[in-house]
């Protein structure tokens, strides 16, 4: 057995495509805990996780999975990786029991009995085809198969956009009750804050194919801050304490990263606690310093 | 890859039932013809025999053409529902190398071809037994052949189609050569039909026309195909080689 501290280890990751550049992407997920990684449409998200998959290659830059090398040691990391997507990505005409009988032979530790376990808990039919699932089922089911041959590392991508906030929540449970065992990791990327903010231990915040933030998500929630002040006071704030001013007609919000220093240097301010969506939106729009 | 193996199968097998379920019916059609020739209705009529003889040398080709295509149709476009499904995608995250995969796909196609190819013999044998002739020898090289070259073509179109995506656009990209190929082919036709009616006339001025072509063409027509007996098989391993080679670097160049 491999020893590692983290399960997925990125340095340097750089893609290159036509008109979008990974430029040198680097975080870690630690091993026993879930991260949340947030960004808007096109910001690099589903590359970065290709890249890890290795289903897109690398130009540049190391990755590893549970210690082993992502490339040269790919088959015996994917042993112990689940990789779960927006879509579920078998064919309509299959049912639950032909994909148990495809699965038990290309995963060594494939479980048959916890995967009608969890066809059970989720109450999914076993003999129905696939093309006669809602969406929210085929998402439980392709969980249910990721779940089912004793994955050490699951990687998601997106893959609770487009259900209702029910099936979600059920979703993140199963997710919570899968990181009781201390070996287990998550990697899921999302633009739902709000699922983040309930389940991640870690965020890593991409945007335009670089990483803006990546720490403790409870590091990141205390740093940052919302400074709330008129448009006059607004004019007195230092623009090194700025990552973005909302503009309204009453004064400004402000996105400040440091939230204790700024409480001391503005004392008469408010700053309110920022979720991780407001960090995002602040974040995203970092480059115009003022927006509406 | 067994798993890889009986999901092929699996997802190939209506299609292969149906096609099937047309070759039954084919080859039942003919063979009560082919009885009616000299036990029903068929019988009463003068040309009778010459009627036999023409779907005794004719229809084990059609026979042998549905059950090779049959078998192998469904499985021909399981690959662009791949990419629809995205199983493509997925099947990048599962600790199974590309090589398998490309096995997988070869074993089911393979598997596919030889079983429409038995299916062809045993048209033969059916045939022959309704007409009460022995089973050709000649008819059964013909097969032979056209497995080879059907198999060829059919073995290729599976990293073919891992680089187009789709049929579609697989079949329009081969047009391109397809359409000169068939003129050229169409060309020599003529002018083999040109050189046989000729030599047809020199050689054999008391003859029917087609029956002194037929005398000149069939020297050519068996030495073409025995050559192709011998090529065949060579060709036919040669795609499955460039099939697994070319399938396996396609895999890995992941178009994602």
């Amino acid at each position: 057995m491999n020893d590692y501290e983290n399960a997925i280890e990125i340095k340097d990751l750089t893609k290159k495509y036509d008109g979008f550049t990974l430029d040198k992407v680097s975080f870690n997920v630690p091993k026993g805990s879930i991260m949340g990684f947030i960004g808007q449409n096109g910001a690099g998200k589903t590359t970065t996780i290709n890249a890890i998959l290795n289903i897109v290659k690398k130009d540049e830059g190391e990755i590893k999975l549970l210690g082993l090398d992502h490339e040269k040691d790919e088959y015996d990391a994917k042993k112990q990786i689940a990789a779960v997507f927006d879509e579920l990505p078998f064919d309509d005409r299959l049912n639950a029991i032909t994909i148990d009988k495809v699965l038990r032979e290309v995963f060594e530790e494939w479980s048959s009995e916890t995967f009608f376990n969890y066809l059970d808990r989720f109450s999914l039919p076993r003999k129905k085809k696939f093309g006669k699932f809602s969406k929210g089922m085929k998402m439980k089911l392709q969980i249910a198969s990721a779940l089912s041959h004793n994955a050490k590392l699951l990687i998601m991508d997106e893959a609770t956009t487009g259900l209702d906030p029910v099936v979600r929540n059920e979703i993140l449970d199963i997710f919570l009750e899968y990181l009781q065992n201390e070996d287990h990791s998550i990697l899921m990327s999302s633009h739902i804050t709000s699922d983040l903010d309930k389940v991640a231990d870690s965020v890593t915040f991409i945007d335009k194919g670089k990483v803006l933030i990546s720490g403790y998500k409870d590091d990141i929630l205390y740093s940052h801050g919302i400074l709330k002040c008129t448009k006059d006071d607004y004019k007195d704030i230092a623009p090194e304490d700025i990552v973005s001013a909302r503009l309204n007609d009453f004064g400004a919000e402000i996105m400040v990263s440091d939230k204790a220093e700024c409480s001391r240097k503005y004392s008469g301010a408010v700053i309110d606690p920022a979720t991780l969506e407001d960090i995002m939106l602040f974040y995203v729009n970092r480059s115009k310093k003022e927006w509406r | 890859m067994k798993g890889l193996i009986y999901r092929e199968f699996y997802l190939s097998r209506k299609t292969v039932v149906y096609m099937l379920l047309a070759y039954i019916i084919f080859v039942l059609m003919i063979t009560m013809i082919i009885i009616s020739t000299y036990a029903g209705n068929l019988a009463k009529n003068n040309d009778s025999a010459d009627t036999r003889d023409y779907l005794l040398s004719q229809m084990y080709i059609y026979a042998g053409l549905i059950a090779m295509a049959g078998c192998t149709y469904g499985h021909n476009d399981l690959i662009e529902k791949d990419y629809k499904s995205r199983w493509q995608l997925y099947s990048y995250t599962l600790p199974v190398p590309e090589k398998k995969i490309i096995l997988s796909k070869l074993t089911v196609r393979i598997t596919l071809l030889l079983s429409g190819f038995v299916l062809a013999i045993i048209a033969e044998f059916i045939f022959s037994a309704a007409g009460k002739v022995p089973a050709s020898m000649e008819h059964f090289k013909n097969i032979f052949v056209m497995m080879c070259v059907y198999g060829a073509m059919c073995i290729s179109d599976i990293p073919y189609l891992l680089i187009m995506k789709t049929q579609n656009k697989g079949a329009a990209f081969v047009m391109i050569f397809f359409v000169p190929l068939t003129a050229a082919i169409i060309y020599g036709a003529y002018k083999f039909e040109k050189f046989c009616s000729a030599e047809a006339a020199r050689l054999y001025p008391d003859m029917e026309s087609d029956a002194g072509m037929m005398k000149v063409a069939m020297p050519y027509l068996t030495k073409w195909r025995d050559i192709f007996l011998w090529a065949g098989p060579f060709i036919l391993i040669g795609a499955i080689m460039i099939a697994y080679f070319w399938g396996i670097k396609e895999l890995k160049r992941r178009r994602y």
